[in-house]
C-alpha cells in the first residue's frame, strides 16, 4: 500500500496493525504502584477466611495424634528414603487409598516436577487419592514439595474438600493424601469415570523468609502453577445410607441423626445440633457402635446447611442391624471463651435392617 | 500444515481450564487466588489504564477488582466464558462505579502520558505513529472501541469479549472486524 506522495505506508497490513495496537496499550506497571498493588493483595489474602463448609475439623486429641503420625513418618522415610513405604505407614483412615484402593501409576511432568497418581480409593462416601510429587531436576534451595490443591469432578459434578495430608520423603519428593467428598452422596456403585486437576504444587526452598513474629501470614511455601491433570475410571465399592432422622434431648440440646452412610471404609453421620447457645459451631465428641462394633469419630467437617458431617476411623461391610449414635460431648469449635454446654450423652438408636 | 486457528482456539480453552481449575482451588486455598493475581495482574491493569487518568488510579482500581473479586471467588462456576472474562465484567463494573463517585464521564481511552521505551530519535516515530494510531481508536463509535480495548488492552478472545459486552460470538467478531477496517482506513504513518 502507498500513500498520495508514493512514500510507504506501514502498519497498514493486518499483522502490522495487530502488532500496533498491541503495542499501544502494552504498557507497565510503574514499579512503585506494582508494590503497593501486590502488597494490598497480599494483606487481603492474609485476612482471607474461606468459607467454613470445606474445611477440616478434628477433635483436638486427635489432631495432636495426626501430628505424631506425620513426625514418626517424617522420620522414617528421612531412613530409608523409599517413597512408597510411607504410604503404608501413615496410620488410621490415612493409609485407605494405599491398602485398599486400585494401582493407577499416572504420572504428569510439567516443568521438571513429575506428579503421580499412585492409588485411588472410593466409596459411597469419598474419594481418597494417593500422590507424590517428585522433583526430577532435583533443584538446588528445594527444601520440600507439597501437593495438596487437587481438584476432582465427576459427570456428578465438582468434588469439595475434606482433607488432605503430605509426607516429605528427603527434599525432593513427598507423598500426598487427599479425600474428596462427591458432588453427590451417596456415590453410586460400580464404574466410574474422574477426572483429577492439581492447578499447582507448593515448594518450600531457599527463597522462605525466616519467620517473623510479628507477620501473622507467613508462609514458607509458595506455589509453582501447572496444571497436572489426570483422567481414570475405577469401580467405586459403595455402601448403604440410611435417613433415620432418630432423635435424642438432653439438657435443651436436641441431636438429630439425619443420615448415615455405611461404606467398606467409613461410616459417616450426617448430625444436626438445636438448641445450643453462643458458639456459632461445635465438635460432637462421639462414637459409632453398630453390633457391638465400636468406632470412633475421626474426622467431621461442617457443611454449608448447617449439618455437621462426621467420620469413623473404619466401616463396615453389612450395615445392617442396631446402631447407636452416642455424643458424650459437644465441644466449642471456634469460640473456646463462650459459654460451654452441659457434657451430657445424647444417644441416638436405630435399626436398619 | 496446522490450523493456525483450530490451534488458537486450543490454546484458549486450555486457558480457560487451567483459570478454571485454580478458581476452584482458589474457593478455599489463598494460594490458588495469588496465582491468578499473578496471572492476570497486567491486564486488568492495563484494561482499567485506558479508563483512568493516572498510574495511581489504575493501580487503585486494580486493587479494588481483585478485592471484589477474592470476595466473589466462591460463587465463580466455571463454565461460560471463563476466568478473564469474569475478572474483566468486574473491572468493567468498578470502572463505571469509580467514574460515577467522581461525577465524570467515563474515559474510554487515555493514554496521553503512557510511556514509551523507545530512545529520543525512535522516539519521534513512535509517538507520531502512536498518536495517529490512538486517534483512529478513539474516533471509533463507543462499542467498537470497547471492544478493541478490550482486546488489545485486557487481552481478551472474541467469545470473551462478548460474554463482558454482552453480545454473541458472531456479532463480537463482526464488531471487532468492523473496527480493525475503519482503523486501517483512518491509521496512517508515512515515511
Amino acid at each position: 500500500m502507498s500513500t498520495s506522495d508514493g512514500r510507504a505506508s506501514v502498519l497498514a497490513s493486518d499483522p502490522g496493525l495487530d502488532a500496533s495496537l498491541t503495542a499501544l496499550f502494552a504498557v507497565d506497571v510503574p514499579a512503585n504502584v506494582l508494590d503497593a498493588l501486590d502488597d494490598r493483595i497480599r494483606r487481603g489474602l492474609q485476612r482471607w477466611n474461606p468459607g467454613r463448609g470445606r474445611l477440616t475439623r478434628l477433635r483436638p486429641g486427635r489432631r495432636a495424634g495426626v501430628l505424631a503420625i506425620l513426625a514418626a513418618a517424617l522420620a522414617i522415610g528421612g531412613a530409608n528414603g523409599s517413597l512408597r513405604a510411607l504410604y503404608t505407614f501413615l496410620a488410621g483412615p490415612f493409609d485407605l487409598p494405599w491398602h485398599r484402593g486400585v494401582e493407577l501409576n499416572l504420572s504428569q511432568t510439567v516443568d521438571g516436577y513429575r506428579v503421580t497418581l499412585e492409588r485411588a480409593y472410593a466409596d459411597a462416601t469419598r474419594l481418597a487419592l494417593a500422590i507424590s510429587v517428585v522433583d526430577e531436576r532435583r533443584r538446588p534451595g528445594i527444601t520440600q514439595l507439597q501437593a495438596f490443591s487437587t481438584v476432582v469432578t465427576d459427570s456428578s459434578g465438582e468434588y469439595g474438600g475434606i482433607g488432605a495430608v503430605s509426607t516429605p520423603d528427603g527434599a525432593f519428593a513427598a507423598v500426598n493424601v487427599a479425600w474428596k467428598t462427591p458432588a453427590a452422596l451417596p456415590l453410586p456403585s460400580g464404574p466410574r469415570a474422574f477426572h483429577v486437576v492439581l492447578p499447582f504444587i507448593r515448594v518450600r526452598d531457599d527463597s522462605t523468609p525466616p519467620p517473623n513474629a510479628d507477620d501473622v501470614g507467613w508462609d514458607p511455601w509458595h506455589p509453582v502453577a501447572g496444571p497436572w491433570t489426570f483422567d481414570f475410571e475405577m469401580t467405586v465399592d459403595g455402601g448403604t445410607t440410611v435417613t433415620p432422622d432418630a432423635i435424642a434431648d438432653a439438657n435443651g440440646i436436641r441431636a438429630t441423626v439425619t443420615r448415615l452412610i455405611a461404606a467398606p471404609s467409613i461410616v459417616r453421620v450426617d448430625l444436626r445440633i438445636d438448641g445450643t447457645p453462643g458458639a456459632s459451631g461445635w465438635n460432637p465428641v462421639g462414637q459409632v457402635r453398630h453390633d457391638g462394633h465400636v468406632m470412633k469419630f475421626v474426622v467431621g467437617s461442617f457443611e454449608p446447611d448447617g449439618t455437621i458431617a462426621l467420620m469413623t476411623d473404619g466401616g463396615v461391610g453389612d450395615p445392617s442391624g442396631h446402631w447407636t449414635v452416642t455424643f458424650a460431648a459437644l465441644a466449642p469449635d471456634d469460640d473456646p471463651n463462650g459459654p460451654k454446654p452441659p457434657i451430657t450423652p445424647w444417644i441416638v438408636e436405630f435399626d436398619v435392617p | 500444515m496446522a490450523n493456525v486457528g483450530a490451534l488458537a482456539n486450543e490454546l484458549d480453552r486450555r486457558r480457560v481450564d487451567r483459570d478454571d481449575d485454580l478458581a476452584l482451588a482458589a474457593r478455599s486455598d489463598p494460594d490458588a487466588f495469588g496465582l491468578l493475581y499473578e496471572r492476570h495482574r497486567l491486564a486488568v491493569y492495563r484494561y482499567l489504564r485506558t479508563r483512568t487518568r493516572s498510574d495511581d488510579d489504575a493501580g487503585e482500581l486494580t486493587a479494588i477488582v481483585f478485592e471484589r473479586a477474592l470476595q466473589a471467588i466462591p460463587r465463580y462456576r466455571p463454565s461460560g466464558a471463563g476466568f478473564a472474562a469474569w475478572l474483566i465484567r468486574i473491572a468493567r463494573n468498578a470502572a463505571v462505579d469509580s467514574h460515577r463517585r467522581a461525577a465524570t464521564a467515563p474515559l474510554d481511552i487515555d493514554l496521553g502520558d503512557i510511556r514509551t521505551a523507545a530512545g529520543p530519535e525512535e522516539r519521534v516515530l513512535a509517538d507520531e505513529a502512536r498518536s495517529s494510531l490512538l486517534a483512529a481508536v478513539a474516533g471509533l463509535p463507543p462499542i467498537q472501541r470497547e471492544a478493541i480495548v478490550l482486546r488489545y488492552a485486557a487481552g481478551l478472545t472474541a467469545r470473551e469479549i462478548g460474554d463482558v459486552i454482552g453480545r454473541s460470538d458472531q456479532a463480537t467478531q463482526k464488531l471487532l472486524s468492523r473496527a480493525l477496517a475503519t482503523i486501517r482506513e483512518t491509521y496512517r504513518v508515512d515515511f
